[in-house]
């Protein structure tokens, strides 16, 4: 049987026995998964990279702390999410702190170039830098639930263990989180215009 | 309903959450009104870019990084504390079996003090003041009254001055007298 035969549940079993080659499995598996998660999370590549380290080492040295009675993917995002929550906690005080009128994330968006028009293949990067402008102002308990949802494709379920708040409650703030992104896309869409008429 | 309630049913409709009679709604409300059938296609749109282009993938060089980290921090874990919290008695660590069994002992020893008889000592334990003192008897079924008209009895060394104390004693030594002569005192 191959690593990726088994499921998250055995590997992380097999990683608590001692098979330092399941972790690797796990590894590749959440890696890039997580990382986007954090990086559409906190708007930040190099900060994202710092905190899905952080979170795989966190599983290497705390494995014991694993339980079968929750999904591991719901762990592993539970800690992601919640080194992300302190991280942007920590920035948020620094800002304030340091009287900047930039918000978190702000300076790596631009604005759209006057000589704005798209063409078909640059539709979807726009596209892909509208979303990410409208994500990073969405306000943070949103913004959480409609990546874990519309980018990731988890349950309501799971994203309302990773979150711990009830279902009802997730659903309503994703279907409320979705209706105030396409507010704003369609702000950024419509100045994009105006500005290449 | 109007089309700011037929807004709440988009994310649902996305989602294949609505009911029967509700999805029949739904459509029938998006064939008469443009507004919210363009909002929907928009939000399908949208949610369908965000699945496709917002992925994002590591470095290559990632992995090797990781790897170098958890060496890092394996080696600043003392030696004893990776013994201490490693698993090996039937899935349990050293430090949670040990603390366990602590746990197991004090319910013991609270149990067992629970369940004796009333363990009171018969004779007073010597203080310091009292060490030269000869003990007061004390005894735990005896009648209160007799104990109250002997001051044997209800003087103790605690609540005595060291002359009352003395006088105590001459007064036992004299009935101890009486009582080897065959006399009552």
């Amino acid at each position: 049987m191959t690593p990726h035969q088994f499921t998250d549940e055995e590997l992380i079993a097999q990683f608590q026995a001692g098979n330092e080659n399941a972790y690797l499995e796990i590894v590749a598996r959440f890696k890039d998964r997580l990382f986007t998660f954090v990086y559409r999370f906190v708007g930040d590549r190099d900060l994202a990279e710092d905190l899905v380290q952080d979170t795989l080492v966190k599983v290497y040295t705390h494995r014991h702390a694993y339980r079968e009675i929750a999904r591991f993917s719901t762990w592993i995002y539970t800690i992601a999410g919640n080194l992300a929550r302190t991280e942007l906690r920590k920035r948020k005080r620094r800002a304030t702190f340091s009287m900047s009128t930039l918000g978190f994330g702000e300076k790596e968006y631009e604005l759209p170039s006057e000589d704005y028009a798209p063409t078909k293949a640059l539709e979807g990067e726009q596209t892909e830098k509208d979303i990410r402008m409208a994500l990073a102002r969405l306000p943070l308990h949103f913004r959480t639930v409609i990546i874990l949802r519309d980018v990731q494709e988890l349950s309501y379920e799971e994203i309302s263990k990773i979150m711990k708040i009830p279902l009802g409650t997730v659903k309503s703030r994703v279907n409320r989180a979705r209706l105030r992104l396409q507010e704003m896309l369609a702000n950024v869409r419509t100045k994009g215009e105006e500005r290449s008429e | 309903m109007n089309c700011s309630q037929y807004r709440f049913k988009i994310s649902p409709y996305l989602d294949q959450e609505l009911t029967f009679t509700e999805l029949k709604m739904f459509r029938e409300h998006l064939e008469g009104c443009p507004n919210c059938a363009e909002l929907t296609l928009q939000m399908e749109r949208t949610q369908v870019a965000m699945r496709d282009e917002l992925q994002a993938s590591l470095a290559p060089d990632f992995v090797p990084r990781l790897e170098a980290r958890i060496r890092a921090e394996i080696n600043r874990t003392p030696s004893w504390w990776r013994q201490m919290t490693a698993p090996r008695l039937v899935g349990f660590s050293p430090i949670s079996l040990s603390g366990a069994a602590a746990a197991a002992l004090a319910i013991v020893v609270i149990g067992v003090s629970l369940f004796l008889p009333d363990s009171a000592p018969l004779v007073d334990p010597p203080t310091s003041s009292t060490q030269n003192n000869p003990p007061v008897m004390m005894t735990r079924n005896s009648n209160p009254a007799s104990q109250a008209a002997n001051p044997l009895l209800t003087t103790t060394p605690q609540d005595s001055t060291p002359g009352q104390r003395d006088s105590v004693r001459r007064d036992f030594s004299r009935q101890m007298k009486y009582v080897n002569q065959g006399r009552r005192p």
